[in-house]
């Protein structure tokens, strides 16, 4: 063993940081960077930490409990808003799904709720551990309905106007820091549309009520540019369904489904089963398989086939039947979310929220369901119906 | 034999291990390469009680990825089995209190060991009502009480 004499040297040489602070090159290399933001940075939101190390331990946390640590205090609100934080949380890979549900009442105006994580010593046995948070003051902006889709970490809301000669006016909630942003108006006046994603470009089919005409829009998000493209030359008119799967627009008409292939540039009917989708009560896109729900029935659409088929399993999934018009599923990074309001009238709505995990038995062809858990999220006004079931990358 | 590696906690206690676990931390690691290891390595930020638990750490996870390394040929059911295994005692290794997973966060933090840093990370925040979390880091509430009562009743499921 080496002599205490020559221990206490190599202390001084090869310590890394020898001070109390183990943060403290970091710290000063954080405020020499002129690049930096000084109101994010100026104070840590742990007092005992320096703020690059809360910055990297909230990184790590899932996201379903940043509404929690929004409310600790003004300065954990403004972390977990922060550029900076999702940064690194995608520079790490710790990116994840995030579900996000908009609320609108028959008024027109929306609410938005993210799913969270409860706090474990609130949970009760049986519990799914978790709620529903309210988005803080994201006020939509008005309309008397809504369309909206979900690209990367935004999501787009085009909203119908309440007057003539109004464009259609669209909005970006960037989920980070929870702001509204204006986008370009949809170019056209419509008065009645869908909209789909396919690779970060928003289709949508609408259709113009006293000129009696289809029209089909996309808006490129990257470089955010309206571009009109040839509606079908049938014009059957566009119903308000549409979908993105096998890299195709799909859109219900009054004579059935028809597809937009945009490597192609050209429109084609579909043959088969898929105009059901007319009469679903939901439906969404998993994994580029469409599901949907009708009168308490969940089905999927084969594309092979050419038809619809049940979706198996689902065992220990209350009955939601009595509750359909309702009814609203979502992707969630991979899962089914299924939503459904039960109103204790005349005094609020209860917003309940079951998560499926989906297998394709290749042997069979067949998809089962699992059902993970389902709960009661929360309570909402009784004008209120759940719109839309979204789940964004963050 | 392997070599063995001296580190000294904060209250002067001396912990050898092998060169293998204390390759886990990216600090050390530097140290080796550049040589300048001999006689110990005092770690002046970790008390021994941290330094206990960071060493178990370390040597768990050297000989879980041993052995996985063993089993690279037969990577079936079995690696799935051992994964679950670590997990399940790295939940377990978590299991402590709250100024102890603090001191761990801090040390994975110095000693750069990212699979600690982030168990201790999640575990320290997750699944906490907002008064523990502003008790456990003594943060200070600054809504004001008009605010604070807003933000409860909106959101009474994060207080309990």
């Amino acid at each position: 063993m080496a002599s205490r004499e020559k221990r206490r040297k190599r202390k001084r040489e090869a310590s890394p940081e020898s001070n109390p602070t183990p943060q403290s090159s970091s710290q000063r290399k954080r405020e020499a960077s002129p690049e930096s933001n000084p109101t994010a940075q100026s104070s840590s939101p742990i007092p005992s930490l320096p703020y690059d190390l809360v910055l990297l331990c909230v990184a790590r946390v899932s996201r379903l409990y940043y509404p929690t640590l929004s409310l600790v205090s003004k300065s954990f609100r403004s972390l977990v808003s922060s550029p900076e934080l999702y940064k690194t949380r995608s520079l790490f890979g710790f990116t994840e799904s995030c579900l996000y549900v908009c609320s609108e009442s028959l008024g027109g105006s929306a609410d938005w709720y993210t799913l969270c994580g409860k706090p474990d010593k609130t949970l009760k046995s049986g519990s799914s551990g978790y709620a529903l948070a309210r988005v803080p003051d994201p006020n939509s902006p008005p309309s008397v309905f809504r369309k909206v889709v979900v690209v990367g970490s935004n999501i787009y809301n085009i909203a119908m106007p309440t007057s003539l000669n109004v464009l259609p006016r669209v909005s970006i909630l960037d989920c980070k820091s929870h702001t509204w942003i204006e986008a370009p108006s949809l170019p056209v006046e419509l008065h009645s549309l869908s909209a789909s994603v396919l690779d970060h470009k928003i289709y949508v089919a609408g259709f113009d009520h006293r000129l009696e005409k289809n029209s089909f829009e996309v808006f490129d998000t990257e470089t955010r540019v309206w571009d009109s493209v040839s509606s079908h030359k049938r014009q059957e008119r566009f119903k308000e369904k549409s979908v993105s799967i096998d890299g195709k627009f799909h859109v219900v008409t009054e004579e059935g489904v028809i597809a937009y292939d945009p490597k192609q540039g050209k429109w084609d009917m579909v043959v088969g089963g898929m105009c059901g989708l007319l009469f679903s009560d939901a439906y969404c896109v998993i994994a580029n398989v469409l599901y949907s729900v009708s009168q308490g029935v969940f089905t999927w659409y084969d594309t092979e086939r050419r038809m619809w088929r049940d979706l198996l399993g689902l065992a220990g999934l209350p009955n939601i039947t009595r509750h359909r018009e309702f009814i609203r599923l979502g992707d969630y990074g991979g899962k089914m979310v299924v939503f459904w309001v039960h109103v204790i009238w005349p005094y609020y709505k209860k917003i309940s929220c079951a998560e499926i995990s989906l297998e394709r038995r290749p042997d069979t062809s067949e998809i089962w369901g699992k059902v993970e858990w389902f709960d009661e999220l929360r309570k909402i006004n009784r004008n209120f119906h759940v719109d839309k079931v979204l789940s964004t990358n963050l | 034999m392997s070599k063995k590696i001296i580190f000294e906690s904060s209250e002067g206690e001396s912990f050898e291990v092998d060169e293998a676990v204390a390759l886990e931390c990216q600090t050390i690691k530097n140290m080796i390469e550049d040589d300048c290891t001999d006689g110990g390595i005092p770690l002046a930020n970790v008390n021994s009680a941290t330094l206990t638990k960071v060493i178990d750490y370390c040597k768990k996870h050297v000989e879980a990825a041993a052995a996985a390394e063993a089993n690279a040929g037969d990577k079936d059911i079995y690696g799935a089995n051992k994964d679950i295994e670590l997990k399940t005692w790295d939940e377990e290794f978590v299991k402590v209190d709250q100024p102890l997973l603090f001191d761990l966060m801090l040390a994975a933090n110095f000693l750069i060991i990212p699979g600690l840093l982030d168990l201790t990370c999640k575990t320290m925040m997750r699944g906490k009502t907002v008064l523990q979390i502003r008790e456990i880091f003594h943060i200070k509430k600054d809504y004001t009480d008009a605010e604070e009562a807003e933000v409860r009743k909106e959101n009474a499921w994060a207080f309990e």
